[in-house]
Parts: structure tokens; C-alpha cells; sequence
């Protein structure tokens, strides 16, 4: 048994650490928020260059041939960066939906592979609860959207590119949806959508979402941190108050759990069998949204009034960790899954303690 | 990463779950004080007679030399089997196998890891609870060599029923704090030393309350340097508050297992409330399995225990009082009329902030060692 990052994942750490804070920040996802997406675009060149927006695509179609893990440990650098940038959507959920696809019919998504690798970021049509897959009606949300983009959405066993999008309002600012214009009402899914290379891709979107989660979690404690440490009042460091220490321990429970079991997870849906891959993925899922969200509220609360202004990060981390919880399945939707599951499998009447 | 085991650990689980089919124990362990006790010694014994004790530690001083790893598969497949755990005081034996003198080792360890000796820990008094350093019983060196040990300790597990205990005693000025604590053997039948079972809120007899009464032991009895009691401690603390116990998990789960099935008489399976709230504590078991996990890769890779087990516990600790939490919160009616025996578990894992160090000392801790934020 062994739970340590290879040496590769933990170069690619330090390389999107590096390119992050050469790239992205604050004063890029505040471009993003004032709409301009000039920075964020350049950015995602940059990934696209270091071969790290198509590190899923197998190395035949000039791909990565890595695993979902490699990409969950990018995805946590780039969400503590604030890079507006759509790599859950482009980078995890459409390769792996496209990757399944090949799977089932081979070669038929050999096209829109090739896309990835060219860097063409490509968006993600969901259903109205934003979860993955969606029928593709009139109205259904395009994740990591943004003019001039297409998104991707299944047509029985192949995969089509939507182009009728129209921009949509959410709350997070770096990751903006659209809404499907078009009228053409998609075939059911079928077959396909529950099939065992299907589910694993799902697998891969939640866990891909824990990894972005615990991202957000790290960005918006180290600014607590960091604030809590230098803040004066009464004369001295806030941070000198048990009551403002306490919380900031809180926080780094949270990120060291969400840490160990968005990667655990990422690991059992790289190398278990899909049902295992799909439980330990909804759990970190689950896990990593509750915690981030309610991280990130200590967080605002540490940095005191300006946590809660127009210009501190600490609402973009906030509003990020939000979306990215709300999407592929919230958690009181995957608990209730998971419970349900729990009681038929395990709750027997006669295994009880009476 | 790889989360499976190696062909040698698969190989070790698989010797060892045939040893535990032939060797479970048949009856059932007893409800009540002094049996369990002696059951759980009786249980300790038939381990240590099998090769299935102290497995991390060095075969010079009874142990079998393997690593962490499997000591978590022990605990693992003892869950699974629904067998009583592992003695969960072997890290009490850290401090005499780090810190003991040779002697010590050659004459305690046996019969600690064998359980032909049973021992407890006199580190918490009545004045003395998270503030350790604070703490006043009193050893003082005669003329002879020998330490004359005078106080009271409280919250001793096993105080009851133990042959030795390891004792800190103040070796320094009153004002000296942990500058001036020893570490003391204390055989449980010199003269001098009282006891009296205290009695939990869910009616156990787990701990007592121990007295020194001019107790005399002899200067070959100090573990670690005279005034170096407080390095003795951080030793056992460490393993005390680790998460790498993956034991508990298959007795958690077995207990959801059993909150599930009691749901489902009560005809509340269909409940999406119900499938929520076990749900959440489902997915708390898998993050702390999750958690455990990393953290034994890191100690098996070498790197020392530290500070990090305080984010452990404060883990462990959620969990195990979630998962009690639930069990009132799901079963209801049919749990305040005591119904499966759910709320004397339930006031039992209300110790699991107290013991160990509440947590609020594991937030200083984490706040202060881990963060590097100072009071």
C-alpha cells in the first residue's frame, strides 16, 4: 500500500504552482470578473503548450496518456490560482466522455480527441440540476461556456458539437455557463449513458470536481492564514486570539482530509472496478463540496470586512467552490444515493442489533 | 499510489484471517467490568501466543519486525472479523521501548507485549487535565537513591487491574513545569499505592483514581532522564492520537450496518432523510479511511510521527461521535428506552473530545505547530 504522489505528479504540481502564479492570480481572475478573458485565454495557451490540457488523451492521438489522478493534481493547483480557466470541463469530463465513447463504438470520437489535443476548449451540456448526462433540450446548461465555444452533448452513441448557445448568468465568474438555443431535442442517451465506460466517466467529473473543490479550499485558507497572522487589533496579531486560532485549525483539517480523499478517490477511479471507482468518487465529491463551501465561509469570516467586499478573492473562491459543488451532483443528492444504496445493501432486517 | 497490497501484505492477511477462523473467541464479550477486562486480557494472550502482537516493533524485544502496514491489516481484519481489537495501549510500551534503559526493556517488555503484566498510565490529576506540565505529584530522591512519590492521578485506564504504572511525577522546583517532570515505574503493589474504579457516565468501570501514599521505588526505576519525563510523554501521545487504527472503520461500519437494519424495521428505510443522515456518516467513514491511509503510507515510508496526528484525531473523533449522533437521531423513541444498547454507546463517545487531549488542544496544536500561529 502506498499513498505518495508519484515523482511525475509531483512535478506536475510544481510546474501548474509555477505557471499558476506566472499566469493566473488575482489580477487575471479579476479580468475575468470585469468580463474580459483575454488573460485567462493566454493562460490557457500556456497549459496547452506544457501538454497539460490533454494529459487524459491517450499518447496515439499526440495526447498525455495519463491518468485521472495527474489531472485531479493540476486541477487543485490551477482552482487555488483562481484561474479562469475551463479545465474540469475541457481538460476531465470531455475526454473522459469522449475516451467512453471509444470505448463503446471504437474510433468514433477520434475527431473531437484530436480537438482536445489541439487545445480547443471544448464546453459540456448538463441537465437543469447541472448534472452529467443531460437529454440536451432547449435551455439545458453548457459548463465552462463562453462565446464562440462549443459544447459537447451525445446523440445516441456519438458524440455532436453545439454551437446555438446563448450566455447565461451563474455565480462563479471564472467558470461562466451558457444555455442551449438550439431546438433540435437530442435522442435519449440510452444504452450508452449507463454503461460501464459511461459511469466511470462521471466517476472522473465528480472527482475531478473534489480535486478543484480542495482547491479552492487551499487558495482561500492560505489568504486566512496569511491575514490572521499580520492583523492587529488590541495590540496584537489576531491570530493571538484562541477563539480566531482555533478556526484557522479547522481549516487546515478540512484541507488535509479533502487532500487525502479527493486523491484516494482519484486513484480508485483510475484502478478499481466501476462501482468502486463510482463510490469513492460521489464520497470525495460529497466530502470536498461540503468542506470547501464551509472553509471557505471561515475564511471569509477570518478576513473580517474585507472578506466580505467586492475586492477581496476570498468571494471568488467562495462563489467557485459553490458552482463546482453544485455540479455533477450536489452532496445531499450523493448522500442520499449513497444511503439509500447503504440500507438496501447492508440494512437487512435481520442484521440488526436487537 | 497503489492502495492495494503488495503480494507479501495480501499474503500476510490471508495467514492471518485463517488464524483468526480457527481462533475467535467463541463466547461473547462480557458487558461488565472486571470480565471485560479479563476477557479482553484472555483475547490479548491467545494474539500474543499466535505472533500477532507489538508487530511493528523489534524482534530483540518481543515484536515481529514488520512495519505499520501491517498493523493496520491486524486491526483491518480484526474489525472484519468482528473479533476485540488489538490492545490499544501497546503505544504505552513506546515510551519504555524509546526511552527505557536496557534493563528496563529486557525486563518489562515481555510480560507488557505477553500480558502476563498488565500496565496504566499515571499521567492526568485531578488539577492536572490538558495542562499536563501543571501537574503535582511529587517524587523526591532520598538518600538512598530511591524516589518517594506522593499525589493522586485520575482517568487512569486499567488503574483497576494494572501490575505497574507509568508514572509522572514532579522532580523539580513547583514553578519547573515540563523542565521538571519524571517518568516512573511504579509496581501497583507497592505499599502506599490506593485505588478506586470511577465510574463513566455509561456506568463502566474504566479508569481509576490512583494514590500515592509515600511510595518508595528504587532509582533504577526512571525511565529517561531525571526531569526528562516530558520527552517520555510526547512518545506515547504521538501513537496515542494516531489515525492509523483501521480497526475502528469495520466497527463503525458494522454499526451503521446495524442503525440501517434497525431503520428498516421501523419501516423507515425509504426515508430520504434517514438515506441522508446515513449517507453523511457513511462518507465520513470513507474520508477517514481515506485519511488513515495516507497517513500510514507516510509512516511507513519513514517519516516520524508528529504534530499531523492531531488532525487525525479531531477526524476520528467527528466521526465516531456523528456515527452515535445518527444512531440516537435515526432510531429515535426506541433508542431513549435503550433499545440495542445505542445510548450507552452513544454517552461513551462523548469521552472521544476529552480523552487523548480534548479538542481544543488538538486545534492549539494544529494552530500552533502545524500553522505557526503564536498566542
Amino acid at each position: 500500500m502506498d499513498f505518495s504522489l508519484t515523482e511525475e505528479q509531483q512535478m506536475l504540481t510544481e510546474a501548474t504552482r509555477a505557471l499558476s502564479a506566472d499566469r493566473f492570480g488575482e489580477a487575471v481572475a479579476r479580468q475575468a470578473l470585469g468580463g474580459d478573458r483575454a488573460g485567462a485565454g493566454k493562460g490557457w495557451s500556456e497549459l496547452q503548450g506544457a501538454g497539460l490540457t490533454a494529459l487524459l488523451v491517450p499518447e496515439e492521438f499526440g495526447g498525455g496518456g495519463g491518468g485521472v489522478l495527474d489531472a485531479c493534481v493540476v486541477l487543485t493547483e490551477l482552482s487555488a490560482a483562481l484561474a479562469p480557466v475551463p479545465y474540469l470541463t475541457a481538460a476531465v469530463a470531455v475526454p473522459s466522455i469522449l475516451l467512453a465513447l471509444n470505448t463503446f463504438v471504437p474510433g468514433s470520437a477520434d475527431t473531437q480527441l484530436r480537438r482536445v489535443v489541439d487545445g480547443d476548449p471544448i464546453a459540456l451540456v448538463v441537465d437543469e440540476t447541472l448534472n452529467w448526462p443531460g437529454a440536451g433540450e432547449p435551455g439545458s446548461v453548457c459548463l465552462d461556456w463562453e462565446p464562440g465555444r462549443a459544447a459537447l452533448q451525445l446523440d445516441g452513441m456519438t458524440a455532436v458539437l453545439l454551437t446555438e448557445i446563448e450566455p447565461a448568468s451563474a455565480v462563479d465568474p471564472l467558470h461562466p455557463v451558457g444555455l442551449l438555443a438550439s431546438s433540435a431535442s437530442r435522442p435519449t442517451n440510452g444504452d450508452f449513458a449507463v454503461s460501464v465506460p459511461a459511469r466511470r466517466a462521471r466517476a472522473a467529473m465528480r472527482v475531478a470536481s473534489a480535486a478543484a473543490l480542495t482547491g479552492c479550499l487551499d487558495g482561500a485558507a492560505r489568504l486566512a492564514w496569511s491575514y490572521i497572522a499580520t492583523r492587529e487589533q488590541y495590540g496584537r496579531p489576531i491570530a493571538a486570539f484562541q477563539a480566531v486560532r482555533h478556526m484557522a485549525a479547522d481549516l487546515l483539517v478540512d484541507l488535509e482530509t479533502c487532500r487525502s480523499v479527493s486523491q484516494g478517490a482519484a486513484w480508485t477511479v483510475d484502478n478499481a472496478d466501476v462501482e468502486a471507482a463510482e463510490r469513492a468518487a460521489a464520497i470525495a465529491k460529497a466530502w470536498c463540496g461540503d468542506a470547501a463551501v464551509r472553509s471557505v465561509e471561515t475564511a471569509v469570516q477570518l478576513l473580517g470586512g474585507i472578506g466580505v467586499t467586492w475586492e477581496s478573492s476570498a468571494h471568488l473562491y467562495l462563489r467557485s467552490a459553490h458552482q463546482f459543488s453544485a455540479a455533477f451532483g450536489d452532496t445531499r443528492t450523493l448522500l442520499r444515493e449513497l444511503g439509500s444504496e447503504f440500507v438496501a445493501l447492508r440494512g437487512k432486517a435481520d442484521h440488526g442489533s436487537a | 499510489m497503489d492502495l492495494r497490497d503488495t503480494p507479501a501484505q495480501a499474503n500476510f492477511r490471508a495467514r492471518l484471517r485463517s488464524w483468526l477462523e480457527a481462533n475467535m473467541p467463541t463466547e461473547p464479550e462480557p458487558a461488565t467490568m472486571p470480565a471485560r477486562f479479563h476477557f479482553v486480557v484472555r483475547w490479548q494472550k491467545k494474539l500474543y501466543s499466535g505472533g500477532w502482537v507489538a508487530l511493528s516493533w523489534p524482534r530483540e524485544y518481543g515484536g515481529q519486525g514488520l512495519g505499520p502496514i501491517e498493523e493496520s491489516i491486524l486491526n483491518q481484519e480484526l474489525g472484519r472479523a468482528g473479533a476485540p481489537p488489538a490492545a490499544s495501549f501497546t503505544f504505552l510500551g513506546r515510551a519504555l521501548l524509546t526511552h527505557g534503559t536496557e534493563e528496563q526493556k529486557r525486563r518489562y517488555l515481555p510480560g507488557f507485549l505477553a500480558s502476563d503484566e498488565i500496565w496504566c498510565q499515571g499521567f492526568s490529576e485531578p488539577e492536572a487535565g490538558s495542562d499536563l506540565a501543571s501537574l503535582r505529584t511529587t517524587a523526591v530522591r532520598n538518600d538512598d537513591g530511591n524516589f518517594v512519590i506522593n499525589g493522586q492521578k485520575l482517568w487512569t485506564s486499567r488503574g483497576s487491574f494494572a501490575d505497574f504504572c507509568l508514572v509522572l511525577a514532579r522532580t523539580g522546583s513547583p514553578e519547573s513545569r515540563h523542565r521538571g517532570i519524571s517518568a516512573l515505574i511504579v509496581p501497583m503493589t507497592t505499599p502506599g499505592v490506593s485505588r478506586r474504579p470511577l465510574i463513566m457516565a455509561n456506568g463502566d468501570e474504566e479508569f481509576a483514581e490512583v494514590f500515592f501514599d509515600d511510595v518508595v521505588v528504587p532509582g533504577e526505576n526512571l525511565v529517561g532522564e531525571l526531569n526528562g519525563g516530558w520527552k517520555v510523554t510526547q512518545a506515547t501521545l504521538a501513537y496515542e492520537r494516531g489515525a492509523a487504527d483501521l480497526g475502528y472503520l469495520a466497527k463503525y461500519e458494522r454499526m451503521l450496518a446495524d442503525i440501517s437494519g434497525e431503520a428498516t424495521r421501523r419501516g423507515l428505510a425509504g426515508d430520504v432523510s434517514t438515506a441522508e443522515a446515513i449517507g453523511r456518516v457513511l462518507m465520513h467513514l470513507e474520508v477517514l479511511r481515506m485519511h488513515s491511509m495516507r497517513r500510514l503510507s507516510d509512516r511507513a515510508s519513514g517519516r516520524p510521527v508528529g504534530a499531523e496526528t492531531s488532525i487525525d484525531k479531531l477526524t476520528m473523533t467527528k466521526t465516531e461521535q456523528l456515527l452515535l449522533h445518527t444512531a440516537l437521531d435515526v432510531l429515535g423513541p426506541s433508542a431513549v428506552l435503550g433499545h440495542g444498547g445505542w445510548f450507552k454507546k452513544y454517552l461513551y463517545s462523548r469521552a472521544a473530545s476529552i480523552y487523548g487531549g480534548t479538542s481544543q488542544i488538538q486545534r492549539n496544536v494544529i494552530s500552533g505547530r502545524l500553522l505557526g500561529l503564536e498566542d
